[in-house]
């Protein structure tokens, strides 16, 4: 239909004296990290209070299931400082937090950073080895389903349709049950020793984990490619000659860039969480598997340390995405964010 | 003589539907211009891109299109890639979508040239700079390292044009290349073109939906409709004498300035005038600080019963003028009344701004998204009756029948919601839905821009004899002075914010006093034989 | 309450064919399992937490249609009632968080001042805390089982509905039919609850849809590792986690059944989700 764009925005046109595209990017990241404190200052505030929304009393309620005998409960009070005003608390497990004491574990008897620090490469090994799964196979899949229309496209996308909807639980049961149990070619359970073992033993933890995100990544790939594709420039770079690779990589996978590194930063956030389930099915021993059983054994200085850890490396994680993007697209570092 | 550029009988459809092309046929010669002329739908833009083999996806072609004796529609990948690079070369509607923004413009320039011509980057950065001082843009240097988003509009299609003609092509495809420009950058681009193509002696094909353009640049001209070519020839023969019916339609229906033609304003009686604006003033913070006057210091006053055009580029304020009478936005400063009501300086309460629709209403540029896609366009303005002439629901069905009857729309388009229907009905349906609440005065913001030309004819007709039988006043902001010259008694030029002239149409029109009018005026494209004695 | 997955056929005379064969197939399979596990009281033909020691593990047969689990319950009694908690969480989460989120981003998107900023920043705060990270917060301060983690879910779906929400309506804003209503003197609220938010509930309802899909994944989830129902309440996530020990000793079915329902249903609605999405995308423009 009629395309006579007439629009008549308050642009003056003061030709070629706007800003350069890195205006200011000190300015951009100090206000980024700044976002980032303030978030997490009230995250964290959320994470702490949350056990005040439950009446009675505290000492009993972090007792719980255990024998609350009057030196366990002055111990208990003692402690976590429970006679002290709620404000107070917080301050005093904010400032422990920084200074890396993040209380004591009720069913370890250790100091809860003890307990989390020898968990935590299980954990990010096994989500680093589903990262690259999910952008290896995800991103191709993509990128072939939305370059080779017809044939590729449809057998992927149906595969990716259906992969989609298998939560990582049903994905861990499936694949222990085919490549554990039948062929017995990994093994169904544990984390190994560090090195080739700890690969070997991952590696059905991390496919079970990134199952959906590989389907995720793959159709935002495609859609955001063939969003490209129908894109004025990447016609007019064909119509000069380019070749189609040329074409492919200079204008359309650059450009979709993106969006797909925004999605990345929610893919991060169910990375984390769904971790606690594979770790717990496959008995690795992760922070994720500690969560669930400290939720189970109701330690809960535990699960108060890993849920603040959890939500800082997601927000980390959309901060880096954030800083990211003006690099990939230079209208987002001037301020006119459009695409 | 060989050909440059030969399309014969050449016909493009897609399987199971109508023909989009139908054996179209036309030619271009060396050193020659032609111009391919049509509305929307008429095909003219796959016309042109068939010229360099970009067919849509799964399209069937018969006939040929040779550039140079090669036949696109057949010919190998390797040789279609040498005839982009080397012999034929495009230049795209809108600049801003064809450059890609997360490049610079030096990559985009130099793209092409690294990739096969072997040029170091540097030989190919020194070529690039010289082709764009060619264009005429200067800290050429600088730009190579910006990004699109900096560059005007009219820098950006300058941009373009250089790269179109960094190869050299012997033959040069504009798709309307100055559509998405202001009148006066319109002016240098074309000006740019035709200075190129003789220089280089280029074969040029320009496609355009404005036959005044056409007739500026081109000698020979193709009037496309529907896919098919109705009339070609000389441009003035086309213009002056045309033959087919859809041509006479379309060159009746080009608005021309006509100073005989022109309205006169309603003799001044003494009445008190329906709108009144007083130092009239907006300024908007923009992103990083700066402040934008939008509007400066506007006077000016509208007797009932006159027609006032408000004429200027973008970012002249003249939306924003149409905006504050309507209350869509409040003025800084200054005063504005409405039949002697003072408007006062903050937004409008409900109650307020019901009283004001009964004073006054506006009509938007864009058709698409006037209207409430979920409602049937018979409701739309039957809503209106009942709001504002508290009719019930029978007697305002009744009473929006009439009115879409008397704007055109007729009584089987009452239940179709606006999807079905075409951009001149939509508007149609938006004037009948201003009219409904009976206004004294008719703000149009560019309400024909965005219309092909015979449609946008066809409104301005109905706007006329609506006006005319409604005893309305008119306030009509375009950028388009032709389009005021027909419609408007007194005429308003704005430029960044201002009032540079106002007064009579046809005083300022034949006689302009200032210089911002002269230069409107003189951007018109004047047709090419009317430059020189015949 | 109707689920989103029945209003398309309700107006099947009105928008002709609104989804593809593929989403007709996904509709009648969200019908069906919907269906059996509403009406599992009446059709099921054993008491689901009917433990019979004798006929463990058995195959299909004619007494048991899908066969018997490590207990000798019977599957099919048992998918069907697991259906009603299982659907039932994801259902109350979902149509919770659409209608606050609604409301919540409808202000935000509207409105210009203080309680817009406001009610972003609380939307980018509750952004940071992903839907099974809260729910599992909240199992350790409420306890196991569905209204801690139902509770919690809501309140971490709402911002994405919001968030979505307030992007449409500022959008929508400035369109000229929007303004339109506002020069002929049309009432605010009436032109935003009655002429905008009708335009946008189609596009906010599509998405809905979806999120259907990852909540029930979730409480499935949490059910599986323990943290959500407690047994011996049949849901599809703890049969699964039930089965371990069969799947392990060669017997695929009790493991698989809930698996494959959980992944159909899930399935079924993405489908759905999307092809709304596109279909409602495309009407719009």
């Amino acid at each position: 239909m009629a395309v006579t764009q007439l629009a008549a925005p308050p642009a003056p046109p003061t030709p070629a004296t706007k800003k350069s595209p890195t205006a200011a990017p000190l300015a951009l990241v100090l206000r980024k990290v700044g976002t980032l404190l303030i978030t997490l200052f009230f995250a964290s505030l959320i994470v702490f209070f949350s056990r005040f929304v439950l009446p009675g009393d505290p000492a009993r309620f972090l007792l719980r299931g255990r024998s609350p005998k009057p030196e366990a409960l002055a111990e208990i009070t003692k402690q976590f400082g429970l006679d002290k005003p709620p404000i107070e608390q917080y301050f005093t497990w904010i400032g422990g937090i920084l200074h890396g004491d993040w209380g004591r574990s009720l069913t370890y008897r250790q100091s809860v950073s003890d307990v989390l620090l020898t968990r935590l490469p299980v954990t990010l090994e096994l989500v680093a080895l589903a990262a690259v799964f999910i952008t290896g196979l995800g991103l191709i899949a993509g990128m072939l389903a939305s370059l080779n229309k017809g044939g590729w496209d449809r057998f992927i996308l149906i595969t990716v349709t259906a992969a989609g909807a298998i939560p990582p639980f049903v994905a861990a049961i499936a694949l222990t049950a085919l490549f554990a149990v039948q062929l017995g070619w990994f093994p169904s359970f544990g984390s190994g020793d560090e090195g080739p073992s700890r690969l070997w033993h991952l590696t059905l933890p991390a496919l079970a984990l990134g199952v959906t995100f590989i389907a995720f990544m793959a159709r935002v790939t495609r859609s955001s490619m063939n969003e490209q594709l129908t894109r004025e420039h990447v016609e007019v770079a064909t119509s000069r000659g380019l070749t189609r690779s040329s074409v492919v990589f200079r204008h359309v996978l650059r450009n979709a860039l993106g969006p797909i590194l925004t999605v990345s930063g929610v893919l991060i956030a169910g990375l984390l969480v769904s971790s606690a389930i594979v770790e717990q099915t496959f008995g690795l021993t992760g922070i994720g598997q500690l969560l669930v059983q400290s939720i189970d054994r109701l330690d809960f200085a535990v699960v108060q340390a890993i849920v603040m850890i959890i939500v800082t490396a997601f927000v980390l994680a959309n901060t880096v995405v954030d800083l990211i993007q003006p690099l990939i697209d230079p209208r987002i570092a001037a301020g006119t964010e459009s695409r | 003589m060989s050909k440059l550029l030969e399309i014969d009988q050449f016909t493009l459809h897609f399987p199971g539907r109508g023909a989009l092309l139908n054996e179209v046929s036309l030619h271009v010669d060396d050193g020659e211009a032609v111009a391919l002329v049509g509305e929307s739908g008429s095909g003219k833009s796959l016309t042109t891109r068939a010229a360099l083999g970009l067919f849509p996806e799964t399209s069937r072609l018969s006939g040929s299109v040779k550039v140079q004796g090669l036949d696109t529609t057949s010919a190998p990948a390797a040789k279609l890639l040498q005839l982009r690079r080397n012999r034929a070369s495009m230049i795209f509607q809108d600049p801003r979508a064809g450059i890609n923004p997360v490049r610079t413009v030096g990559d985009f320039l130099t793209e092409t040239l690294v990739r096969w011509r072997g040029l170091s980057r540097e030989e190919s950065v020194e070529r690039a700079i010289t082709q764009l001082e060619q264009v005429g843009l200067r800290r050429t240097k600088e730009m190579m390292r910006q990004y699109p988003h900096q560059l005007s509009g009219g820098m950006l299609q300058r941009v373009m044009i250089a790269a179109a003609l960094l190869d050299s092509p012997e033959l040069l495809l504009c798709d309307e290349p100055t559509t998405a420009l202001d009148v006066t950058t319109q002016a240098g681009i074309l000006e740019l073109l035709r200075e190129q193509q003789q220089a280089r002696a280029m074969g040029m094909l320009f496609i355009t939906h404005d036959l005044n353009l056409a007739a500026s640049l081109c000698d020979r001209v193709y009037v496309l409709r529907k896919g098919e070519v109705v009339e070609h020839g000389a441009a003035c023969d086309v213009f002056l004498s045309p033959q087919a019916d859809y041509t006479r339609q379309l060159v009746g229906a080009t608005p021309r300035i006509e100073l005989d033609k022109v309205p006169t304003a309603p003799a001044a009686d003494g009445t008190m005038p329906l709108l009144s604006v007083k130092g009239l003033g907006r300024r908007y913070e923009l992103p990083g600080g700066e402040m934008l006057t939008a509007l400066n210091d506007a006077t000016f006053t509208l007797a009932p019963g006159g027609s006032l055009g408000v004429v200027g580029e973008s970012g002249s304020g003249k939306s924003t003028l149409a905006r504050m009478i309507v209350a869509l936005e409040t003025a800084d400063e200054g005063e504005l009344a409405i039949n002697g009501r003072v408007r006062a300086p903050r937004p409008l309460r409900a109650r307020e701004r019901k009283l004001l629709a009964k004073d006054v209403q506006i009509v938007f540029q864009d058709p698409y998204l006037s209207l409430d896609p979920r409602i049937a366009v018979g409701k739309a303005v039957a809503d209106v009756f009942r709001l504002h002439q508290g009719q019930g629901r029978a007697d305002a069905v009744q009473s929006a029948r009439e009115l879409l009857e008397r704007v055109g729309i007729g009584p089987e388009r009452f239940d179709s919601k606006p999807r079905a229907l075409s951009g001149g009905q939509r508007q149609r349906v938006a004037i009948a839905k201003a009219l409904a609440a009976r206004p004294k005065l008719l703000v149009l913001d560019e309400a024909t821009s965005a219309l092909d030309v015979s449609v946008q004819a066809q409104v301005l007709e109905l706007v006329e004899e609506v006006r005319e039988q409604l005893g309305l006043t008119i306030l009509f902001v375009t950028h388009d002075l032709a389009v005021v010259s027909r419609l408007c008694a007194e005429l308003l030029v704005l430029q960044q914010g201002q009032i540079v002239e106002q007064g009579p149409t046809a005083k300022i029109l034949s006689a302009p006093t200032s210089d911002y009018t002269r230069t409107l005026l003189d951007s018109r494209p004047r047709a090419l034989w009317e430059e020189q004695p015949a | 309450m109707t689920l989103t997955g029945t209003l398309p056929l309700l107006r099947t005379r009105r928008y002709g064919s609104l989804l593809s064969v593929t989403g007709w197939v996904a509709v009648t399979v969200t019908l069906v399992v919907v269906l059996l596990s509403l009406l599992a009281p009446v059709l099921a033909p054993y008491d689901p937490d009917f433990v019979d020691l004798s006929s463990v593990l058995g195959g299909p047969s004619s007494a048991h249609l899908l066969g018997t689990d490590a207990l000798g319950r019977d599957m099919l009694s048992r998918l069907m009632f697991g259906g009603r908690t299982s659907l039932v969480g994801p259902l109350i989460v979902v149509a919770a968080s659409t209608v606050l989120g609604l409301l919540l981003g409808l202000a935000a998107g509207w409105t210009d001042g203080w309680i817009s900023r406001i009610l972003t920043r609380v939307f980018d705060l509750l952004f940071a805390f992903p839907a099974l990270l809260l729910a599992m917060l909240a199992i350790a301060i409420f306890g196991k089982g569905l209204m801690a983690p139902i509770l919690a879910m809501t309140i971490s779906y709402i911002p994405y509905v919001a968030r979505l929400t307030q992007q449409l309506v500022v959008a929508e804003r400035s369109r000229p039919y929007v303004q339109a209503y506002r020069v002929l003197g049309f009432r605010t609220p009436w032109v935003v609850l009655g002429r905008v938010m009708p335009n946008l509930v189609p596009t906010v309802g599509a998405q809905s849809t979806l999120n259907f899909g990852y909540v029930l994944a979730d409480l499935a989830a949490l059910s599986f590792i323990g943290l959500g129902i407690q047994p011996p309440t049949s849901d599809w996530g703890a049969m699964i986690e039930e089965a371990r020990g069969a799947l392990l000793g060669g017997h695929v079915l009790p493991a698989l059944l809930p698996a494959l329902v959980v992944v159909l249903i899930v399935v079924s609605i993405n489908v759905i989700g999307e092809e709304l999405s596109d279909r409602i995308g495309g009407k719009l423009s």
